[in-house]
């Protein structure tokens, strides 16, 4: 009887401790735009228990900063002129450690909120963290880019790794004993190339590598951010009014509380009390994404001179009003921008590539035979994350097998500081 | 007039400095997108901005007196002091804000925010040790956001044209007038410290306080020029600055 009992207790516990992942917020986009609440956050305190060096308040002072580098010497031009050098962050530690490389997402920069974290989580787990933003933010298209046309990988990548080897040698290698990667979104995806690209070059040696929520094929992610807006609206300015109702309702909510700051906290118990739509959601989503196009576009056509927003010949000059080209930006969607502007430049300067050919290029797929055999690249990702099909899922899991830990929620990288998700991030790099 | 002379010769430096010129490539987009601006579309974030060439321009230099004057001396003062005394300067610099936010605040009849900025700075001069340590501010009390531009904004005057002032960023006619009032109101109490000495001693004091007020006015504002990586940048401060100021005016 009692025997049965605790059969019966033992099972039980087994059950409850093999699924405990309560990720709060169970809508993947609502999860992609709000990240995760305070209360389930990882506890960052717990990284590294304190020690009496923790009372001396020198202790980590200047630890964590931005820095810059020139590593093009090339005219920039006038409008762009604070763009000369590629700006990144580093995190490092007094004696030798191993150093982690942090690769932004899609448009973001190695300030955004999630390098940061991901950042200060490492930085307190004993490594150097270094921060770079994506190739198709403006920062490094002005002042690192190759070909200034970002969104073809291999070239990024290129590019993205000359980087990575001067910062090693600026923070002095000797001070740096070994190397991880890791990136998010985009970067997650650049990640895995530049692992494969390692394997050749050997200027690193990486001994872990985490793609954090990849996209597997960078058109098709994309095509499907584009889609939330294009499915969602019939025009711009139909998404125009619903985000200005949006920050109407905020300004109201901001106004009649007592509250003095405007921050994420703010926003949660705003978002409690009325949650959004999906339509919204994806919306917004879209827009931001939108948004984060046109700087690119405007900023590599004003670099190539190509004349596709701005007239060819035409120089910007500081004063001029930038709204007309803002307007025409917008309209660029990626599609647009992988037509009009991407393949005829590479067509421009290899004739014999074809838009299949590029495509190809820019997917996990085109390096699977590296990633299968690789026990070294490692992927985290969400069943619900909205920029992957559910073709790309499977070959996720095809490809890394046991290497792929797939969360039920978080939609894009909503759940990446949820306490589980750190503790599997921490666990496997000082594994 | 120091920051002046410090300004005039920025200018020269760079006005000095000739870049090689940027050329455009051999490459050229089949397809041409930019389109005569369409009256017709709806803006609703576009602020108006009659002076926006000067504005701009401005805005350039402004980013550049950062990045070459103004950041690099904020950087050694944060590398050199450790936190909490950064912490004890602004908090005595906002102590000393105190008074034009309590004047303020009365002007516009806002019986609540005049008793806590009174309270908080009442508490803080004596508690606090002089406003070094901002006691109310910890305890949940923080401080409230009022100034001279606020109180002619809530007695209707209308803000006029956007405005980017040289050193202080966005502002608009409006609140440039409510600068001058409320720096009356502050200058007064930082020199009164130093009634008692010679002409030359006064003199050195009264410029080592301005500038270290200087240097931690710019160490307490998070912006950064040019961070939001957007060559679009100057529409997006636009935008946010003013909305920010026309609500807290009806706050």
């Amino acid at each position: 009887m009692f025997r049965a009992l605790f059969a019966c207790l033992l099972v039980l516990s087994g059950v409850v401790s093999a699924h405990a992942y309560d990720y709060p917020i169970k809508d993947p986009y609502m999860a992609t735009i709000m990240g995760t609440p305070p209360q389930y956050e990882y506890p960052l305190g717990d990284i590294r228990p304190a020690t009496f060096k923790d009372l001396n308040p020198l202790k980590d002072l200047g630890a964590i900063r931005g820095r810059e580098i020139l590593l093009k010497e090339r005219p920039v031009p006038d409008i762009l002129w604070y763009e000369d050098t590629l700006q990144y962050s580093v995190a490092l530690q007094r004696r030798v450690a191993p150093l982690l490389f942090v690769i932004a997402g899609t448009g973001s920069s190695h300030q955004s909120g999630t390098c940061r974290y991901l950042q200060d989580v490492f930085y307190r787990a004993g490594f150097h963290v270094v921060c770079l933003s994506s190739p198709t933010y403006p920062n490094f298209v002005v002042s690192v880019s190759s070909t200034q046309v970002p969104g073809y990988i291999p070239h990024d990548v290129a590019d993205l790794y000359a980087s990575m080897d001067a910062i090693a040698n600026e923070i002095g290698r000797d001070r740096i004993n070994g190397f991880h990667l890791t990136g998010f979104s985009l970067g997650g995806t650049q990640s895995a190339f530049l692992a494969e690209l390692d394997q050749r070059e050997k200027r690193f040696g990486f001994g872990k590598v985490l793609l954090l929520n990849p996209a597997v094929n960078l058109l098709t992610s994309v095509s499907i951010l584009d889609h939330m807006l294009a499915d969602n609206v019939t025009d711009r300015a139909e998404a125009a009014r619903m985000v200005a109702a949006l920050v109407q309702e905020l300004s109201e909510a901001y106004r009649s509380s007592d509250e003095v700051n405007f921050g994420d906290e703010f926003l949660f118990t705003l978002f409690d009390s009325r949650p959004l739509s999906e339509k919204e959601l994806k919306i917004l989503i879209g827009v931001a994404f939108r948004l984060s196009l046109a700087s690119m576009v405007f900023t590599s056509d004003v670099c190539t001179g190509a004349g596709y927003i701005v007239p060819r010949g035409h120089v910007v000059t500081r004063e001029e009003p930038l709204s007309p080209y803002l307007d025409a930006a917008v309209s660029v969607s990626f599609d647009d921008y992988v037509e009009e502007y991407l393949m005829p430049f590479l067509a421009f300067h290899d004739p014999t590539i074809t838009r299949q050919k590029a495509l190809a290029a820019c997917s996990l797929e085109a390096i699977a035979p590296f990633l299968r055999t690789s026990s070294n690249v490692a992927v985290m990702t969400n069943a619900d994350d909205p920029i992957l099909t559910r073709d790309n899922l499977s070959f996720l899991s095809r490809t890394f097998g046991p290497r792929l830990t797939l969360y039920p929620v978080g939609g894009h990288g909503g759940n990446l500081r949820y306490r589980d998700n750190v503790a599997a991030m921490l666990d496997y790099f000082r594994k | 007039m120091r920051i002046l002379f410090l300004i005039v010769l920025f200018v020269s430096v760079v006005g000095c400095a000739s870049a090689p010129e940027h050329r455009p490539g051999p490459f050229q987009a089949p397809v041409h997108r930019g389109l005569a601006e369409d009256s017709a579309v709806e803006r609703p974030f576009l602020v108006e901005d009659p002076w926006e060439g000067f504005n701009r321009r401005m805005y350039h230099f402004n980013a550049q007196l950062d990045r070459y004057v103004y950041l690099p001396v904020v950087n050694v003062y944060e590398e050199i002091l450790p936190d909490p005394v950064q912490q004890g300067v602004s908090n005595i610099f906002n102590n000393l804000k105190e008074i034009s936010i309590f004047v303020n605040s009365v002007l516009q009849g806002k019986a609540k925010k005049a008793s806590v900025s009174l309270g908080r700075f009442i508490f803080n001069t004596t508690i606090g040790v002089g406003g070094l340590f901002d006691v109310l501010g910890n305890g949940g009390i923080p401080q409230e956001q009022e100034d001279f531009g606020q109180t002619l904004g809530f007695w209707g005057a209308p803000a006029g044209p956007y405005l980017i002032l040289p050193v202080f960023g966005p502002s608009n006619v409006r609140d440039t007038g409510g600068l001058a009032v409320d720096a009356v109101m502050n200058l007064n109490t930082a020199d009164m410290f130093f009634d008692g000495m010679g002409w030359a001693a006064r003199s050195t004091a009264t410029t080592g306080v301005y500038s270290v007020k200087a240097v931690d006015a710019r160490h307490q504002v998070k912006f950064r020029y040019y961070e939001t990586g957007s060559p679009f940048e100057y529409q997006l401060v636009r935008f946010f600055s003013s909305k920010k100021r026309e609500l807290d005016i009806h706050k």
